[in-house]
């Protein structure tokens, strides 16, 4: 039998709204907002954890074979450590915060 | 393994692959089709990240201006109107989900009524996306001075929002042409595929947007010093 969990799916639901709640809410602190590298990890975090709740619940992420699941994973990883280190080079380069040069 | 053969028989009456269990090819093909989408939105994101992360000032807002940073005005993004647009697309999720549950149990009616709610999510968000750009009730963001071209700010949001509203559109017309196939009766006996592909491709619409709406609209500016 295919897997349907109603009650999954709305708790799901609600932890999607509440989250998206708490992301907005999170701009709005003052302690964060004057450390703005904590609130982009806070907001990557919440979103990263939504995005995650939306592959493995609603797109049945949790119940296909592991090289499935492997392949879909894998692959958003590889993105996000391009996203790191492309970024923060080219923060580097761009002389914000460092001279920018060798 | 031509698709003609395996159509009417339920994917969990398949034999199992040793690979991808009882993953029809249609369910494979959407997975690859979406990493393969992933990789075009995590460009462009990735392009937005590096820009914004060199600027010294991203949005020129009527303070940088004030500080001559920056010479034209930009609007600033509507977080509170744009967090109503997440909402909607997380329900119009949670309706699909729904929807592909009622067939499974083979529920007709009540698969047609959340599958049409989703096409009604996504068609509602289509307006909420016209809204922000040209403004149904108001003037929007175009009329406010946020204009394709002319900053780094405003042709990355455009970019990244209409690539997705256009992946809103076609979904919305895929989930179309699916909701006539479930009306004249194709998933009555149970036949979950086609419903579950068309389910993968929603939800990562929404998925996308989720992560649209924190790194586009609500990552802060940073604080323009006062002038002198």
């Amino acid at each position: 039998m295919a897997h349907v969990d109603r009650k999954e799916y709305l708790k799901i639901f609600i932890a999607l709204f509440v989250l998206t709640i708490v992301e907005v809410g999170v701009v709005e602190v003052p302690w964060l907002a004057e450390r703005k590298g904590m609130m982009i990890l806070a907001l990557t975090v919440l979103a990263v954890y939504k995005a995650f709740l939306v592959l493995w619940f609603f797109m049945h992420l949790k119940h296909d074979s592991k090289p499935l699941r492997v392949g879909v994973i894998y692959s958003a990883i590889f993105p996000v450590l391009y996203a790191l280190g492309l970024i923060a080079e080219g923060i580097w380069r761009s002389g914000k915060f460092t001279d920018g040069g060798p | 393994m031509a698709d003609g053969h395996t159509h009417h028989i339920r994917p969990e009456d398949w034999p199992v692959d040793e690979y991808v269990d009882k993953a029809s090819g249609g369910k494979i093909g959407m997975w690859l089709f979406l990493l393969s989408d992933m990789m075009m939105f995590a460009g462009f994101l990735l392009a937005y990240g590096i820009r914004r992360g060199q600027a010294e000032v991203w949005q020129c807002s009527q303070e940088a201006v004030d500080a001559g940073l920056c010479l034209i005005p930009e609007p600033s993004l509507g977080i509170n109107f744009t967090a109503l647009l997440t909402f909607l697309l997380i329900c119009s999720s949670v309706s699909m989900v729904l929807s592909y549950a009622a067939v499974v149990e083979k529920e007709h009616k009540k698969a047609l009524f959340w599958l049409g709610l989703t096409i009604a999510g996504g068609a509602l968000f289509l307006v909420g996306q016209y809204h922000e750009y040209w403004g149904v009730v108001g003037g929007g963001l175009l009329g406010n001075g946020l204009i394709f071209g002319q900053s780094d700010y405003a042709t990355t949001f455009y970019c990244i929002t209409a690539f997705h509203g256009m992946h809103v559109f076609s979904g919305v017309v895929y989930l179309c042409f699916i909701w006539v196939r479930m009306k004249k009766g194709h998933y009555a006996d149970g036949d979950y595929n086609h419903i579950e592909m068309v389910g993968l491709f929603w939800h990562f619409v929404d998925l996308v947007w989720i992560l649209v709406f924190t790194f586009i609209y609500l990552i802060p500016e940073n604080p323009i010093p006062p002038v002198p």
